[in-house]
């Protein structure tokens, strides 16, 4: 420990604590089961840690009667995305759930397992939370749940620093900038919300962003086999995380073959030209990724999460969509409608503001916990702000710009938003209904980090400081602010 | 390198003060009448009472002292009926009051009975006084499920939505005692008020104090070059 805190520097070491503070309060104060699907990530957890077993049996219950007597006794199913209903407040019916609880038999934790909307997600993230489960099976499933929580608040650690080595890379060890991306990352409000609960999504953030860097690393200073590895590795292990996992892929294969045409070209005596840096990455991919379909298919289950697309209409295919309505569908989802154009499917207004903006920033609990709207549009403005002033340095200095490493962050960048607009291209077409949320582009924080720390290295250099000094203490007041409103929703 | 550490740790020091206090402001200033819910939402017709029916909620356990009783009605269209809301703890009368006739539809009504005070386990019924129909909305049965609706007696196989507020004004932050109270409870046992307070003193605390330092151990390195 004293030997990472000497190597850690001081200023990434001192981020991580306030991050780690932050984690740890949301984690604590948001109410049990009171974000995005946990009650179902629970379950999953429960059933593998509880049996070594995969949720999604259809003659089973979708949950445990011990998960199903507390989502009860907290009002968790009642409070779950309506404003007007709160979580449990009476200490006498906490103390009846406790009495209950006690009297409940071993195997109340291990009934459940049935196809709960997370159980076709991969295994990954939820085998690494079934040892904080186990660590903490002595206890109550409150007790498990919150260790869990603070599982994935290690996690989000490990995003931040791979925000900061992110930076690292692209901006020559400064440290300043470094601390803006990684504070950027760390101290943005969703990221920490999601990252502080018991989802995959934790684990996709960390995973992406270490990916991002390794990225950089690669082809800043040649590709070698440890880290060609390291990168591959990665990825598959976003892969078996959750099926956004796949959309790193072919970024990383560019990153892969650039790297592999400049150690061919560079002639370095000593370096090794075999083609074992390449081989053997794609074959750790391969293992990693192989492993977890073979046993998807030996157990007939899905490999990646299904999303259902409804059955109004048949569902468009790469084959059979209509190009009319899906540039309709793109139009309205990044412009505002025209009088002539039909209200596509169940899309709200411009849902580039409304899903990516307002909920890729904050919006709390299962969505339903939000800011008043003025403070959107602040947050709108802040954010056309760092991505001009990113646009702006990298335009002067796009001769020093790796082409390649530009050409791999935006084909990651494209190829996330396809699978998504794909996704919920189809669910509208088929009648099921919007599918996008704004934290499914949050795998791209340490991607966002960096821009914010372009931005701040566009200005000139006696105002990068206060630049930088104003946004982490925005962003630390807008934690604050956060917590407030989340607080006041549920025990106000 | 002082003129260039010093104006960035004074912007992030005051940027962070002028929003803690910005935000303890806005909680001082937030008014929170809520006194404790059942948790129902009302998401459907939980009784239909004709004229002299009655529907009681029933067993209510009162985590916290409360003045009114708020609930929604539907009427068909028509002016609401006059309505009579009591409360009753061990089977006699602790409290009633009533709700005007003349109410629109699916509005939003109060009454102020007496005996919704914290620690009893009471019964709260709204009993229809008028010469029309009236419905109370609600959730499905279990949506509140240590208690139930019951119409004139007989299980309705629903909860009604009932939200019950303070007699007093009190502001968010003066209700933070309580907050940590309520957000302490479905916790891990070592989770309790005291520690979410704790947690709280930390971020407006040693949150800036970290960021400071971390900023500034950006800036040495900064002001020396990468």
């Amino acid at each position: 420990m004293r030997r990472a805190t000497r190597t850690l520097p001081r200023s990434l070491l001192l981020l991580l604590c306030a991050v780690a503070l932050l984690g740890v309060s949301w984690a604590l104060f948001v109410p049990p089961f009171q974000a995005p699907d946990e009650n179902s990530h629970f379950g999953y957890v429960q059933r593998l840690a509880e049996d070594f077993d995969l949720p999604g049996d259809s003659d089973r219950p979708l949950f445990s009667t011990e998960q199903l007597l507390a989502h009860d006794r907290s009002n968790s199913d009642q409070t779950a995305a309506v404003l007007q209903t709160k979580p449990e407040w009476s200490k006498a019916a906490y103390e009846r759930w406790r009495a209950l609880d006690a009297r409940l038999p071993d195997s109340a934790r291990s009934d459940g397992g049935g196809p709960n909307p997370a159980s076709s997600n991969p295994p990954l993230y939820y085998l690494y939370e079934s040892i904080p489960y186990l660590l903490a099976s002595g206890g109550d499933i409150f007790d498990r749940l919150y260790t869990l929580r603070l599982g994935s608040v290690l996690l989000l650690l490990v995003t931040v620093v791979g925000a900061w080595l992110l930076a690292g890379e692209l901006f020559a060890r400064n440290r300043l900038l470094q601390l803006v991306a990684a504070s950027f990352a760390g101290l943005q409000p969703m990221v920490t919300f999601i990252s502080a609960s018991v989802t995959p999504d934790a684990l996709l953030f960390a995973t992406w962003s270490i990916a991002f860097w390794l990225f950089a690393r690669i082809l800043k200073r040649g590709l070698r086999l440890a880290e060609g590895v390291a990168l591959f590795a990665v990825v598959g292990l976003a892969v078996v995380t959750k099926g956004t996992g796949y959309a790193l892929v072919p970024a990383a294969l560019v990153v892969l073959a650039v790297g592999y045409a400049r150690l061919r070209r560079a002639h370095q005596p000593g370096v090794p030209r075999r083609r074992v840096v390449v081989v053997a990455p794609l074959v750790v991919l391969a293992v990693i990724v192989g492993a977890w379909l073979g046993t998807a298919r030996a157990l007939d289950r899905p490999a990646v999460n299904q999303v259902g697309t409804g059955t109004q209409n048949p569902a468009p295919t790469l084959t059979s969509f209509n190009p009319r309505e899906a540039g309709s569908y793109f139009w309205q989802y990044y412009l505002p409608r025209l009088p002539f154009q039909q209200r596509f499917g169940g899309m709200t207004d411009l849902p580039a503001y409304d899903i990516w903006l307002t909920q890729g920033w904050a919006a709390f609990g299962w969505l339903e916990v939000k800011f008043p709207e003025p403070v959107y549009v602040l947050l709108a403005l802040l954010t056309l702000a760092l991505l001009i002033g990113a646009v702006v340095a990298v335009v002067r200095a796009w001769s020093r710009v790796d082409r390649a490493l530009a050409a791999a962050f935006a084909l990651a960048v494209l190829t996330l938003l396809a699978g998504l607009h794909w996704t919920e291209f189809r669910t509208l077409v088929g009648g099921s209904g919007p599918f996008n949320q704004g934290r499914y582009l949050l795998p791209l924080i340490a991607l966002m980090g960096a821009a914010a720390a372009a931005a701040v290295s566009a200005l000139p250099a006696r105002r990068q400081p206060v630049a930088a000094a104003l946004l982490l203490g925005g962003l630390a007041v807008l934690q604050l602010a956060s917590l407030g409103i989340v607080v006041g929703r549920f025990y106000a | 390198m002082r003129d260039v550490r010093r104006p960035a740790l004074v912007a992030l020091a005051a940027v962070f003060v002028l929003g803690a206090v910005g935000l303890l402001t806005v909680a001082a200033l937030d008014d929170r009448p809520l006194a404790f819910t059942l948790g129902v939402q009302p998401a459907q017709v939980a009784a239909v009472l004709q004229p002299g029916q009655t529907v009681c909620q029933e067993p209510i356990d009162v985590p916290a002292d409360a003045r009114t009783v708020r609930f929604s009605v539907g009427t068909f269209g028509a002016p609401g009926p006059q309505l009579q809301v009591l409360t009753r703890t061990s089977g006699a009368i602790a409290g009633r009051d009533s709700v005007r006739a003349g109410y629109g539809d699916r509005a939003t009504v109060a009454a102020s009975p007496r005996g919704i005070v914290a620690g009893r386990r009471i019964e709260l019924c709204v009993r229809n006084v008028g010469r029309r129909q009236v419905t109370i909305w609600g959730g499905v049965a279990g949506a509140a499920r240590t208690s139930t609706a019951r119409v004139d007696g007989h299980d309705a196989g629903t909860d009604l939505t009932l939200v019950f507020e303070r007699g007093e004004s009190r502001s968010m932050l003066a209700a933070m005692g309580d907050v940590f109270e309520r957000a302490a409870l479905f916790h891990p046992s070592w989770v309790s008020a005291g520690l979410l307070w704790a947690l709280a003193a930390l971020l407006l605390t040693g949150l800036p104090v970290a960021l400071l330092l971390a900023l500034r151990a950006a800036l040495n390195s900064y002001s020396s070059g990468p």
